[in-house]
């Protein structure tokens, strides 16, 4: 059986660089009652990393770091570390996790979709639909997350 | 991943940790905060201090704050003054704050304020109803928009604080829901524009 092709040593630092840099997203579930959802959306959203990764760890196939948005990742973790701005971390954080999933066709869907778990989505929403906001969080990380895991077992069956 | 590209990622991280250590550690010195600016009395007010409550003082951390209870004239309220200079995190949008209270947001409308706009909350919890009026203040120009305030924080750190001065936070809201005019008050109450 062939080993699994791991990540490099500079995309696993890179993406710990970027969650130290979110860790204020702890302290904002644990203690915002209207965005403790958040975690929940984080940890479905992240789900495709997740399964991707135990995929290969059983079958391992090729892997190929992501240079450009690990980059991306490391400029907006660091101008939001610069410019005291969470949501730019938050971004970071998402391209950082973004980078460790090949491009699949509804990558950049399932990217976008990370507003899901970001604090900003319950600012941003709650001037439109307050109500609906841990709905809406669950439902948008939830389903490209879904699509995505569902295009990859889809895509492992086509390759011979 | 190339060799290139790889070399390219580990530059930009070592920079990356390097001159935020570097950034930390040679942050230019804030000034003395305007927050004080506001006299405690004066021709036709009175004023006094209120103390930060527990949940206040660990939000606020390093911010400079001052909470006061103020009577103009009838108008009897209270006036936050927030300087995020040392803490910008202190410094949160007014009506995200008042919908985690439990308060709901039954009005917003814009007012014309010496040197820019204010904004007005009408906000009602239960049977419970308040005004309250928020800007953001650089010292000349003063502005109601919360995304506004974000460009002008994060700016003026990525300058090292060359692009201008910090916006402070100014609100005045009714204390123990009594209500207020707060037309009347920013008429005949100039010294709020001391800051």
């Amino acid at each position: 059986m062939p080993a699994m092709q791991r990540p490099q040593l500079v995309t696993i630092l890179i993406c710990v660089y970027c969650v130290l840099n979110a860790s204020d997203l702890v302290s904002t579930w644990m203690y915002s009652s209207r965005d403790s959802s958040g975690a929940l959306a984080l940890a479905l959203w992240a789900s495709p990393v997740a399964v991707f990764w135990y995929r290969q760890w059983k079958a391992p196939g090729p892997w190929e770091d992501r240079p450009f948005l690990l980059g991306l990742a490391l400029l907006c973790t660091f101008q939001g570390i610069l410019g005291s701005l969470h949501v730019l971390g938050h971004i970071g954080l998402a391209l950082a996790l973004g980078s460790l999933v090949p491009p699949w066709p509804l990558h950049p869907v399932w990217l976008a979709s990370s507003l899901s778990w970001m604090p900003a989505l319950d600012w941003f929403g709650g001037r439109f639909f307050p109500d609906y906001v841990a709905v809406v969080r669950i439902l948008a990380a939830a389903v490209p997350a879904w699509v995505l895991i569902r295009s990859m077992q889809a895509g492992s069956r086509s390759v011979p | 991943m190339s060799t290139a590209t790889s070399i390219v990622l580990w530059v930009g991280l070592c920079l990356a940790l390097a001159l935020g250590i570097l950034v930390d550690l040679f942050r230019p010195v804030e000034e003395m905060s305007r927050v004080r600016a506001i006299p405690m009395y004066g021709l036709g007010f009175t004023g006094s201090d209120l103390p930060l409550n527990e949940s206040e003082l660990s939000l606020y951390k390093k911010a400079e704050v001052v909470k006061r209870c103020y009577r103009v004239g009838r108008n009897r309220f209270m006036l936050i003054a927030i300087d995020g200079a040392r803490n910008r995190h202190a410094v949160h949008d007014p009506q995200y704050c008042f919908r985690g209270a439990g308060w709901t947001v039954q009005g917003r409308e814009r007012f014309p304020i010496e040197g820019g706009e204010a904004v007005l909350l009408h906000l009602e919890k239960g049977d419970a109803r308040q005004d309250v009026a928020y800007w953001f203040s650089d010292g000349r120009r003063r502005h109601g928009s919360v995304v506004r305030y974000w460009l002008q924080a994060t700016l003026r750190r990525m300058t090292l604080g060359r692009s201008g001065r910090e916006p402070i936070l100014v609100m005045i809201q009714s204390m123990d829901d009594e209500p207020i005019n707060v037309m009347q008050i920013v008429d005949q109450f100039g010294a709020l524009f001391e800051i």
